[in-house]
């Protein structure tokens, strides 16, 4: 393949990466990084390193207009960053140590486990019953409220188990730094489920997060040698482009398409990372 | 990166191959890929060069997308402070250590 054909199937594969992505919930770096390997044969370094440097432009790209929404919580999201970034040093860390073989097969299991999480379906509208206040919480302020204009009303929340969402947001920037991945689907679970956030502060605030948390890991991705400009400048483009459409293209689409969409993809990238984990080869 | 990879097409061709001759030189003394950069040192000695290499124009743009969070953080710690919230400034300030921990990683 010529530089130009690789360059231009690069990038398209990546605006297909990043709408598959923003459909599915997953961001562009879960389902990234497995098809640069399997289908490109790039090395799963160079995948992972293009990985967060996608994850930056989306978060970055996207990040404004959750703040003017009212929806990114940055109280929250900055103290959850601490342990998430701590995770993330040492997942990136430790990159340089794990076998790539090993690599793949934890990659496997996290997606299959993401997807799992997704289907779960938090929920999607503000908590009936409020869980007692945290008195971390209350210290730290982590609360906020903000005008849901599907209810047609505010919102007012505070976070609740923090020393379980810690502990859980610290497992989220390990897998980060590890995989070369947001992590998304993890710290969302993490606000929603631990912390009993709303969902769309979640998902806001989670988007704020992951941009920090890939930035931290990406520097030392970079001084090993492990993003490949070739790789890494078309895909951050790409992902970006194919966010923005698919945002798009999700307003058209029913639900059921998207959870069968989203079954079939997940499930088939897990299978296929695990399976060349263990040394079986697909393609 | 979008000027350094459409540079790089250019450079290249439809059908050639193209790195750049002193890259492989100096990365072959390092044991490592020519169109890799894994520093600011490295960048800066690329865009001294003319004409300018556009892998390090490619590199150059994703350093300043890496530095995009930083920048962020550091405005938040900037508004904490002017806010008089001590404690959120302060977490604000362990984030810029901690990023300035991996960007030192860039800087070598």
């Amino acid at each position: 393949m010529t530089p130009i054909l690789f360059l231009l199937t690069l990038f398209a594969t990546s605006v297909g990466t990043g709408a598959l992505g923003a459909m599915l919930g997953l961001g562009g770096g879960t389902l990234l990084v497995p098809i640069l390997t399997m289908f490109f044969g790039i090395d799963l370094h160079y995948a992972m390193g293009a990985s967060l440097v996608s994850v930056i432009a989306t978060s970055s790209g996207a990040a404004a207009g959750f703040l003017w929404l009212g929806l990114s919580n940055i109280r929250v999201g900055l103290f959850l960053a601490m342990p998430t970034i701590v995770g993330a040093l040492l997942g990136a860390t430790l990159v340089g140590i794990v076998p790539g073989r090993v690599l793949e097969l934890i990659f496997g299991v996290a997606i299959g486990w993401a997807g799992l999480l997704t289907l779960r379906q938090p929920r999607l509208a503000a908590a009936a019953a409020r869980p007692e206040a945290d008195p971390l919480a209350v210290r730290f302020a982590l609360r906020g409220s903000y005008f849901d204009h599907a209810l047609g009303h505010d919102v007012t929340y505070t976070a609740a188990w923090v020393k379980r969402g810690t502990g859980a947001m610290f497992g989220a920037g390990v897998l980060s730094g590890l995989l070369g991945i947001g992590a998304g689907a993890f710290t969302v679970l993490a606000m929603d489920s631990f912390m009993k956030l709303p969902m769309k502060v979640s998902t806001a605030t989670s988007n704020f997060m992951i941009g920090i948390t890939a930035a931290a890991s990406a520097g030392i991705f970079f001084g090993r040698g492990d993003v490949h400009p070739l790789i890494a400048g078309p895909v951050a483009v790409g992902v970006l482009v194919g966010a923005y459409l698919g945002t798009r293209i999700l307003a058209r689409m029913t639900n059921l398409m998207v959870r069968r969409l989203f079954l079939v993809v997940v499930f088939y990238l897990s299978l296929s990372m695990i399976l060349r984990g263990l040394g079986v080869r697909l393609f | 990166m979008t000027l350094g990879i459409v540079g790089f097409a250019v450079r290249g061709g439809l059908k050639a191959e193209y790195v750049a001759e002193a890259r492989r030189v100096e990365s072959r003394r390092e044991g490592r890929a020519p169109d890799v950069y894994t520093s600011i040192a490295d960048v800066a000695r690329a865009w001294r060069r003319w004409p300018v290499e556009p892998l390090a124009v490619v590199s150059t743009g994703i350093m300043l997308l890496l530095t995009t969070p930083f920048a962020g953080v550091v405005a938040v710690f900037v508004v904490f402070l002017l806010r008089g919230d001590r404690r959120y400034a302060s977490i604000a300030a362990v984030l810029i250590v901690a990023l300035l921990v991996s960007l030192a990683f860039i800087n070598r």
